[in-house]
């Protein structure tokens, strides 16, 4: 870790809630929802309930949780993919905008700021790459949105990019189609950071992948975490993945922080009963 | 059977002009209309038949283009069909109509101010190729993000070397909408440029109607390294009139040659006629 202790965060997020449904009176004033994140009473499902996220330059952040506990929801909100119920989201560019709450963002800010702020890799590839335009264009495709309109210099830098992350060159003009998903994997984080973002959202990206490709697109993610000294913040149901790579962990249940702290402290030590069991579970 | 003037009903006819109004007042924007049934089949003219039935006058003379050509069966039929329907003159001098319908070609001939050219349009979104969601590509002209557009052209220089491959190159109108001009040959994308008369693009399967009033700036989007590029055809003039610097077409000359001729035929015969020489 070499987070600069005398900066203020990255991002900050405060009260993040994320409902689906109406609500009603019992579960919106304090007693909450009774049946895991549901209410019982209106039906209403409460995926994220009043989550703080900090993050600071150069750190990485572990989020982890069994199916169903609100990780992806909270990532999708920090990747301001989806609006949430209720919430403030505060991210350091050092410009005018700072103090503005990113959720109430126009469409067009919000475009810029997933353009050439936050990077975000998915677990599923095909839902950010385009499969059948060449690896080169997909490539392209951000930077062309941040308003570059040089060919030569474009593919210069994807090829550079391509590079990084060991895609052959005969490859570069291939259409992801064609690619393995370790490669789809890769493709797609060469694409997230293609505008030197600060900031890198990772959502299960190693899920789904066999063990040998697994530690590759992990050691990859952490050399270039490391290399750029990124703000990575890291969404999985893998402890292994979140131990290898994490700095500092939240575990969600229901929807809620249960607990959170350095990621030693949290494999070795956890302190609630279901983190015990998790970690119990899973290593 | 009996039809109105111009076989379209007048809630219809009204319906259509309002449609290019609005297309007028905003340039390059798709403006949606319901296309209606037509007595030709969706996909072949429909939506330029519908504004050219919407816009006709008794007093209004018509030409029909089709790829260049005022006598293949598709232009033909439609100016059969309009005929029949109005009884206006019909013409292929491009000089005399006031009305052109043309299916993929803007005439050799510059358009005066007192002249209305529409355009048969298949694929009115310039951004399908790249996002095939309707909702989603509302957005993006809304947003003036033409992300997409670029993205297609940069593909096309990954594996052709040029941006400008074929027709239906993009461009960009009056400094906000990038639209598709209809296949018409970039050699043509020019002349909408500033030019002294309107131009209406009806896409009738899709349901647009959009246009470029007069004097409307029209670019065609490029690279800062990969100009946009007219086609070439070298040094090589009409065989039948000698012309150079207009759209060609190439014939087999039976020989394993080439043979280049005008694509307008209407205004190579004018230029031979000019020429005096003899039929």
């Amino acid at each position: 870790m070499n987070v600069a202790p005398d900066m203020p965060p990255r991002l900050e997020a405060h009260g993040i809630h994320v409902r689906h449904g109406p609500g009603c009176d019992r579960c919106l004033t304090g007693a909450g929802p009774e049946q895991g994140n549901r209410c019982a009473a209106c039906g209403t499902v409460h995926a994220v309930r009043q989550v703080d996220v900090q993050a600071f330059d150069g750190e990485v952040l572990g989020i982890v949780g069994e199916s169903g506990s609100g990780k992806s929801s909270l990532l999708r909100t920090l990747a301001l993919e989806q609006a949430p119920s209720a919430g403030m989201y505060l991210i350091r560019e050092d410009g005018p905008d700072d103090h503005q709450n990113r959720f109430d963002a126009s469409d067009q800010a919000i475009r810029r700021l997933r353009n050439e702020t936050i990077g975000l890799v998915r677990q599923h590839a095909h839902e950010t790459l385009r499969m059948r335009l060449s690896a080169t264009g997909n490539i392209a495709e951000t930077m062309l949105a941040a308003g570059h309109r040089h060919v030569g210099r474009m593919r210069e830098r994807a090829a550079g990019l391509l590079d990084d992350v060991s895609i052959a060159r005969d490859r570069h003009l291939d259409a992801p189609a064609t690619f393995s998903g370790g490669m789809q994997q890769r493709v797609q984080i060469a694409r997230a950071i293609a505008n030197n973002p600060p900031v890198l959202l990772l959502d299960e990206v190693t899920t789904g992948l066999d063990l040998s490709v697994q530690a590759r697109v992990l050691d990859l993610i952490q050399r270039i975490q490391r290399e750029r000294q990124m703000t990575v913040i890291l969404v999985s149901h893998d402890l292994a993945v979140v131990r290898m790579l994490a700095d500092r962990t939240l575990v969600m249940r229901h929807g809620q922080v249960i607990e959170h702290g350095l990621t030693d402290r949290i494999l070795e030590d956890p302190h609630m009963p279901y983190t015990q069991e998790l970690v119990q579970s899973l290593l | 059977m009996k039809h109105p003037f111009a076989f379209l009903d007048e809630g219809s006819k009204r319906e259509i002009r309002r449609a290019a109004f609005k297309a007028v007042c905003i340039p390059g924007y798709q403006v949606p209309f319901a296309s209606r049934e037509m007595p030709i089949a969706r996909g072949w003219g429909t939506g330029g038949l519908q504004l050219t039935l919407a816009l006709i006058g008794p007093q209004d003379t018509l030409k029909v283009i089709d790829q260049g050509t005022d006598e293949s069966v598709n232009a033909v039929n439609i100016r059969r069909l309009v005929h029949a329907t109005t009884g206006v003159q019909t013409t292929h001098h491009t000089a005399d109509a006031t009305l052109i319908q043309s299916r993929h070609r803007v005439p050799d001939r510059p358009l005066s101010a007192k002249q209305i050219l529409v355009l048969q349009v298949p694929i009115p979104e310039p951004l399908r190729r790249v996002e095939p969601r309707e909702h989603v590509t509302r957005k993006r002209h809304a947003e003036a993000d033409y992300t997409a557009a670029y993205l297609a052209l940069f593909e096309r220089v990954l594996k052709y070397g040029s941006a400008s491959a074929g027709a239906d190159h993009p461009v960009m109108v009056a400094g906000r909408h990038v639209m598709a001009p209809s296949p018409i040959p970039r050699l043509d994308n020019e002349k909408l440029h500033r030019a002294e008369h309107l131009t209406l693009l009806g896409a009738g399967r899709e349901k647009k109607i959009y246009a470029v009033p007069p004097h409307t700036e029209v670019h065609s989007l490029a690279f800062d390294d990969v100009p946009f590029e007219v086609e070439s055809f070298g040094d090589q003039a009409c065989s039948t009139c000698g012309t150079t610097g207009v759209f060609l077409d190439e014939f087999d000359d039976g020989d394993g040659g080439t043979l280049y001729r005008c694509n307008d035929t209407s205004e190579c015969l004018a230029r031979l006629n000019a020429q005096g020489a003899p039929l």
